[in-house]
C-alpha cells in the first residue's frame, strides 16, 4: 500500500513543473474560450425551459468535447512520459527503489499521481467553463457536467497509463517520449480511418451510405481511447444519432456504457504491460 | 547475526561479467568498508542488495532476509545513500525527508535529521538548486530516518570536501555506536581506513581480501623499502645484507641498491652494506603503506608497490595517507 506515498510525492512534484501548469493554463484558457464561443454562437434566448436547459448544457458538453478530444491526450501524455523513465535518466529512481516500495507500487503511484496531476487540470479547466455556463445561460443538469468530466478524467487516464507504460519500458526519456508521439499520432490520426480502409477494400468506397453504417464499422473506431470517449456521449445526446447512422438499433457494444468498458481496458492494460517489464529490469 | 551475506554472486550485463562469483560477510554491527576502483563492481554488489539488478548466479541475503525475493523488508530495515542517484529537483530538504519517512511508516524529526547532516538553512528550498555536497547531506539525512539496523552508503563522500567527509565519519560511527551495521564504498582508501573494522577488497567482480583494518596495517608496516646509493660495493656487502633478520630481497643496479625488509630490519641492513665495505652516499626509507597494500591488491597484474609510495590507485583520486618517508645523509 505504500502506492500512496508515491502518488503523493509524484503529485507534490509534477505539481510544480512549470510546463505542467503552461498546458493547465492552457487548457483552462480553451475550455473557457470554448464555452464563451459556445455562449455568442448558440442559442440567445434568455429563458429557458427545464429540458432546454438541458439541451443547452448537452450542447455545451458536445462543445467541450472537441477540444478536449486532442488536448487531454496532449496534457496526458506530457505529464506521463517521464515517470519513469526519467526518474531512471537522472537516478532519482535510486532514491525512490531504496525506500520500501514494490516495483508495483511505483507503477500504480505513478498512475494514481499522474492522474490527478491532469484531472486537477480537467476540472479547473471544466469547472471555469461549467461557471460561464451557468451565469450566461442558466444551463442546468449539473450531474450531466459532472458525468462528462468522469468521462473525460477516465478517458485522460486512459493516455496516463499509456505513458506511463512507455515510460516502464524504457530507461530512456526521450524513447518514452517518442512512444507517447506515435501513440497520439495512431489514435488521433490513424486509428479512425483504419474502419474506412477496411471498408474500401470489403465494398470498395470508404464510406459507407448513411443509414447502413455496418455495426463492426464504428465498434472498431469505438477500440480506441478517442472513439471510446467519443461513445460515452451516447449518454448525453441519446442514441437517436447512432441508430440513424446504423439504420437500426444500437447494439449493446457500442453503448456508452461499453465504451466506459473500453476506456477501462486502456486504463489497466498498457501500465500492466509496462509493469511486467518494469518488474524485470536492472536499473 | 550476519547482516549481509553473498554467496557466490555474479552478475554478467550481455558480455560483461561485472560480478565473476563475490562471496561476502558482514557481521552485525560493524563499519564495513568496501573498497575498490572505480569499475569494479562495488555498485554492483550494493545494486544486488536492493534488488536493483538480479545476480546472474549466486545468492545475497540482508538482515536474514533474500535480498531477491524479500527485497522489501530488507529495504523497509535499510537505509540506503546510493550512488549516481539525483535528487527531486522540485522537492525542499524537508519533502524529501518527509518522503522517506512516509514511505517506511515511521516517524521522523525532520528538522533534528537535517540538522545532523548540516542542511538546515537549506530545509526549505527546492533540492533542484543543491551542490553535489548538499544532495549527498540530503541523501545521507533520507538514509538516517527510522533508525535503519542497516546503512549502505555507495561513496558517501564523493562531492563532500574533507570537513563534509569528516562529518559524515562522525556519523557513521555513531551510527555503529547506536546499534546500526554500516557497508560502504568507497574508491578511496582514506576514507575507508579511518573508519572501518573491516575491509573488503573488490577488483574487476572478484573480491581479492577481507580483513581487519588494523591487519591489513600491521602487514604494511612489515614491509619497507630501503634504497642505497652506495660507490664502491662488492657482492659480499650484498650477501651481509641478505643476511640480516628481516631482510627479504636485496638487488644492486648502477650504484643503487635496493633492500625489500622489515621496518626493524632497515639500519641493521644499512650497517650491514656499510661494515662490508660499501660506501654509502645517500639513502632512502620508505615504510609501505595501507595504500600500498590497496595499489597491491588492485593492480591489475598484482604488482607491487611502486618505490615511490604514491603511485595512482587506478583513478588517481584522494590519497590521504602519504608515504612515511624519512631522508638522510651520512
Amino acid at each position: 500500500m505504500t502506492w500512496v506515498a508515491v502518488a503523493r510525492k509524484d503529485f507534490t512534484d509534477a505539481v510544480r513543473s512549470r510546463t505542467l501548469w503552461a498546458v493547465g493554463g492552457l487548457f483552462v484558457v480553451l475550455a473557457v474560450a470554448s464555452s464563451i464561443m459556445f455562449a455568442v454562437l448558440g442559442s440567445s434566448s434568455g429563458t429557458v425551459s427545464q429540458s432546454a436547459g438541458r439541451q443547452t448544457m448537452v450542447n455545451l458538453i458536445l462543445f467541450l468535447r472537441a477540444p478536449a478530444g486532442w488536448l487531454v491526450p496532449i496534457t496526458a501524455l506530457l505529464v506521463g512520459y517521464k515517470a519513469i523513465a526519467g526518474e531512471r535518466e537522472s537516478g532519482s529512481i535510486k532514491l525512490l527503489l531504496s525506500l520500501p516500495h514494490e516495483r508495483r507500487d511505483v507503477m500504480l503511484g505513478k498512475v494514481v499521481g499522474r492522474t490527478l496531476v491532469v484531472a486537477s487540470a480537467i476540472a479547473g479547466g471544466f469547472g471555469a467553463a461549467l461557471v460561464i455556463g451557468l451565469v450566461m445561460y442558466q444551463g442546468v443538469a449539473p450531474l450531466l457536467f459532472l458525468a462528462f468530466v468522469v468521462f473525460t478524467v477516465a478517458f485522460s487516464t486512459a493516455y496516463v497509463s499509456i505513458a506511463v507504460g512507455f515510460s516502464a519500458v524504457t530507461a530512456s526519456a526521450s524513447r518514452a517520449a517518442a512512444g507517447a508521439v506515435g501513440t497520439f499520432a495512431l489514435f488521433n490520426f490513424v486509428w479512425s480511418v483504419l474502419p474506412n480502409a477496411a471498408h474500401l477494400l470489403l465494398e470498395g468506397s470508404p464510406v459507407p451510405d448513411a443509414g447502413q453504417f455496418p455495426t463492426w464499422f464504428v465498434f472498431v473506431q469505438r477500440l480506441s481511447p478517442n472513439g471510446a470517449y467519443e461513445g460515452t456521449i451516447l449518454l448525453f445526446q441519446g442514441a437517436t444519432t447512432l441508430e440513424a447512422k446504423l439504420g437500426g438499433p444500437v447494439p449493446f457494444y457500442l453503448s456508452w456504457w461499453f465504451a466506459l468498458v473500453v476506456l477501462g481496458i486502456w486504463i489497466v492494460v498498457p501500465s500492466w504491460l509496462g509493469y511486467l517489464r518494469f518488474r524485470d529490469a536492472d536499473l | 547475526m550476519v547482516a549481509i551475506e553473498l554467496d557466490g554472486v555474479e552478475k554478467r550485463f550481455g558480455t560483461v561479467r561485472a560480478l565473476r562469483g563475490v562471496d561476502l560477510t558482514v557481521e552485525e554491527g560493524e563499519i564495513f568498508g568496501f573498497l575498490g576502483p572505480n569499475g569494479a563492481g562495488k555498485s554492483t554488489t550494493i545494486d544486488v542488495l536492493l534488488d536493483f539488478v538480479r545476480p546472474t548466479a549466486g545468492s545475497a541475503r540482508v538482515l536474514g532476509h533474500d535480498a531477491q525475493t524479500e527485497s522489501k523488508r530488507v529495504r523497509q530495515r535499510t537505509g540506503v545513500l546510493p550512488e549516481g542517484f539525483d535528487v527531486y529537483d522540485r522537492l525542499t530538504a524537508r519533502q524529501h525527508v518527509a518522503f522517506v519517512a512516509e514511505s517506511k511508516g515511521v516517524e521522523a524529526d525532520v528538522v533534528g535529521l537535517l540538522d545532523r547532516v548540516g542542511l538546515t538553512d537549506a530545509a526549505d528550498r527546492p533540492a533542484g538548486g543543491y551542490s553535489k555536497g548538499m544532495a549527498q547531506r540530503l541523501a545521507l539525512a533520507m538514509a538516517l530516518v527510522g533508525d535503519p539496523d542497516l546503512l549502505i552508503l555507495d561513496e558517501p563522500t564523493s562531492g563532500l570536501d574533507p570537513n563534509g567527509a569528516r562529518e559524515i565519519r562522525e556519523i557513521i560511527r555513531e551510527e555503529r555506536d547506536r546499534g546500526a551495521t554500516v557497508f560502504f564504498s568507497s574508491h578511496i582508501l582514506g576514507q575507508v581506513e579511518a573508519v572501518c573494522d573491516r575491509v573488503a577488497i573488490l577488483e574487476a567482480g572478484e573480491i581479492r581480501t577481507v580483513d581487519r583494518v588494523d591487519a591489513l596495517r600491521d602487514k604494511a608496516d612489515s614491509e619497507a623499502q630501503l634504497t642505497v646509493t652506495v660507490e664502491a660495493l662488492s657482492e659480499g656487502a650484498l650477501a651481509a645484507a641478505r643476511e640480516v633478520a628481516g631482510v627479504s630481497s636485496v638487488t644492486a643496479e648502477d650504484g643503487t641498491v635496493s633492500v625489500t625488509c622489515s621496518g626493524e630490519a632497515k639500519l641493521p641492513a644499512l650497517n650491514a652494506l656499510a661494515d662490508e665495505g660499501a660506501t654509502v652516499r645517500d639513502f632512502v626509507t620508505e615504510e609501505a603503506t595501507l595504500e600500498d597494500l590497496f595499489v597491491e591488491f588492485t593492480a591489475e597484474d598484482g604488482a607491487t608497490p611502486t618505490d615511490d609510495g604514491t603511485a595512482a590507485s587506478g583513478d588517481g583520486a584522494g590519497h590521504s595517507s602519504a608515504p612515511d618517508r624519512e631522508e638522510g645523509r651520512i
